[in-house]
């Protein structure tokens, strides 16, 4: 753990969109949602503007856990712009424990390169941007969690 | 379909390559270039040229009609998507257009002339992608997106770095021997292993080459190719597309699971081979894209040359390498290591070797398979075949 943050403030410069907005207003409370289905109940992510399921436009927001298990990842050691001072850092897909379909690009922050491995025990924590704007990151949880 | 109602590739051509930001000529002056070379090779006069057909590409036809003095323009067609993957599409279009009647002589085109603003693998990904889901966690080229598909086809299947290595150490070696590729110094494993990291578990020599130049094809009906100037060759089925779940997955790494680590091409493949009534023994040479050395593993695969997860013991066994695999794969050491024109020289590529006249000839070819992508739909791929 350094005292720097894990990337840069300024790569999420983005502005969720209405589609998105969801999951930052749960995300500003500390809880993970991701979109769902109000008449198949099928979860999706990245959100879309119909259930691609049942084909429904009546979308909400179920709130998980926020565990899963690292699915995927790579570790980036050529940097680009401002990551200069990041490398390396690891990019992780986390397949969520409701329905691992589900999955979620982030970084765990707490584990070294070396260590990252598929089916890593993980477990969301939030990271202040900037307002009342977090992104989802990771953290390396118990296998009994 | 080899009754003369088909369609033919009947001329090739290129500018010189350059390295990434050094050439001399705007975009649209290469491109002109690579068509006159293309139209002498086919024996064709530029001003006939009546269709354009590209992808992925910034110069459009209303520059080029009136800079080749071209007659009458009478077909145009681009493929959506990304990168490389709509090249053979755009031979796809370009056929299409003259089975129809639209148009008799198609020039399909492309250009790339990158700066440190436009390049690959350059700062432009943090202003270019603003991606909610992806750019705040640092996910940002293609050969980071590439390299979390290539990681879970290890995991699922043991696929080895070294591998993977092979594949690239083969293409070197077809660069080696082929005077127009960028890259001819040997490479060994040594070197591979030695070569700094890019996004784990790329390696430099993993990655495709940046650079500049351009490239074009001439197409027309195979009744008026027998008339011309080199023997046609026949693009005996085309197909564009992939897998819907892909969508655009290297972006928001969101396919399906059970279908994540692989290229999404095996819809194509299976629609190709129908369309020629074949299958992946009757392919003697193939051109797989290669913007990373784990997708044409993964391309091996969803074409059925091995099994599923098999693609690391059959690059690994030599099967790809030229003269003596028994399936030699990019020929001339494609994006990795002779140039990277986002394919067009990989179809170039199979011309030449249905032609007979490859650098590195694999002999008694008939039959070339090309493959553009992975890429955000669609993807494409096509048979190329002799009718000699």
């Amino acid at each position: 753990m350094t005292s720097r943050p894990y990337l840069p403030a300024e790569l999420a410069r983005f502005e969720p969109s209405p589609l998105e907005a969801g999951f930052f207003a749960a995300a500003a409370t500390g809880g993970l949602a991701i979109q769902q289905c109000a008449r198949c109940r099928q979860l999706q992510h990245p959100p879309r503007e119909l259930c691609t399921h049942c084909h429904a436009d009546e979308l909400g927001w179920a709130a998980l856990s926020g565990r899963g298990r690292v699915f995927t990842y790579t570790i980036v050691h050529h940097p680009i712009g401002p990551l200069r001072a990041h490398v390396p850092y690891n990019v992780v897909s986390v397949a969520l424990d409701e329905d691992p379909e589900i999955r979620v690009v982030s970084n765990v922050v707490d584990v070294a390169p070396d260590d990252i491995r598929v089916g890593l025990r993980v477990v969301v924590s939030w990271e202040p941007v900037r307002g009342d704007l977090s992104v989802p990151r990771f953290r390396h949880a118990s296998e009994e969690s | 379909m080899s009754d003369g109602t088909g369609t033919a590739i009947v001329g090739i051509g290129t500018t010189a390559y350059f390295r990434r930001g050094e050439a001399t000529k705007s975009a649209a002056g290469m491109s002109c270039e690579a068509i006159l070379r293309a139209c002498a090779d086919a024996g064709v006069d530029p001003t006939d040229v009546d269709g354009f057909s590209s992808y992925s590409e910034e110069v459009p036809p209303s520059t080029i009609a009136p800079a080749l003095g071209i007659r009458e323009l009478r077909y145009s067609g681009y493929v959506w998507g990304g990168g490389g993957g709509g090249a053979c599409a755009a031979i796809g279009n370009a056929a299409a257009a003259i089975a129809a009647g639209d148009a008799e002589i198609v020039v399909l085109y492309h250009a790339l002339r990158r700066t440190e603003a436009t390049r690959f693998g350059g700062a432009g990904g943090l202003t270019r992608h603003t991606g909610t889901w992806t750019t705040p966690f640092g996910l940002l080229t293609p050969a980071q997106q590439f390299a979390m598909m290539t990681r879970r086809h290890m995991h699922e299947h043991g696929t080895t770095e070294k591998q993977i290595a092979a594949q690239v150490l083969a293409q070197r070696s077809h660069a080696v021997t082929n005077p127009s590729a960028m890259m001819r110094t040997p490479l060994t494993y040594d070197d591979y292993f030695a070569a700094r990291m890019i996004a784990d578990p790329f390696r430099l020599f993993d990655c495709c080459l940046e650079n500049d130049g351009a490239a074009a094809l001439v197409i027309t009906r195979l009744d008026q190719a027998r008339d011309l100037g080199q023997p046609p060759v026949l693009v005996e089925a085309v197909v564009q597309g992939g897998y819907g779940g892909w969508g655009h997955a290297l972006h928001d790494q969101a396919a399906p699971s059970a279908y994540y680590a692989t290229a999404g091409h095996w819809p194509l493949a299976k629609r190709l081979y129908a369309r020629a009534g074949v299958q992946p023994a009757d392919v003697h040479v193939a051109q797989i894209y290669d913007h990373f050395s784990g997708m044409v593993l993964l391309q091996l695969e969803d074409y059925g040359f091995c099994g599923v997860g098999e693609s690391g013991d059959f690059v690994a066994s030599g099967a790809t390498r030229w003269p003596d695999g028994s399936l030699p794969v990019n020929t001339t050491g494609g994006n990795l290591s002779e140039v990277n024109l986002h394919g067009t020289t990989h179809i170039i590529e199979g011309v030449r070797q249905i032609r007979g006249t490859a650098a590195n000839q694999v002999a008694g070819a008939r039959r070339c398979l090309v493959t553009a992508g992975p890429s955000p739909l669609p993807s494409s791929s096509m048979l190329l075949r002799s009718v000699a």
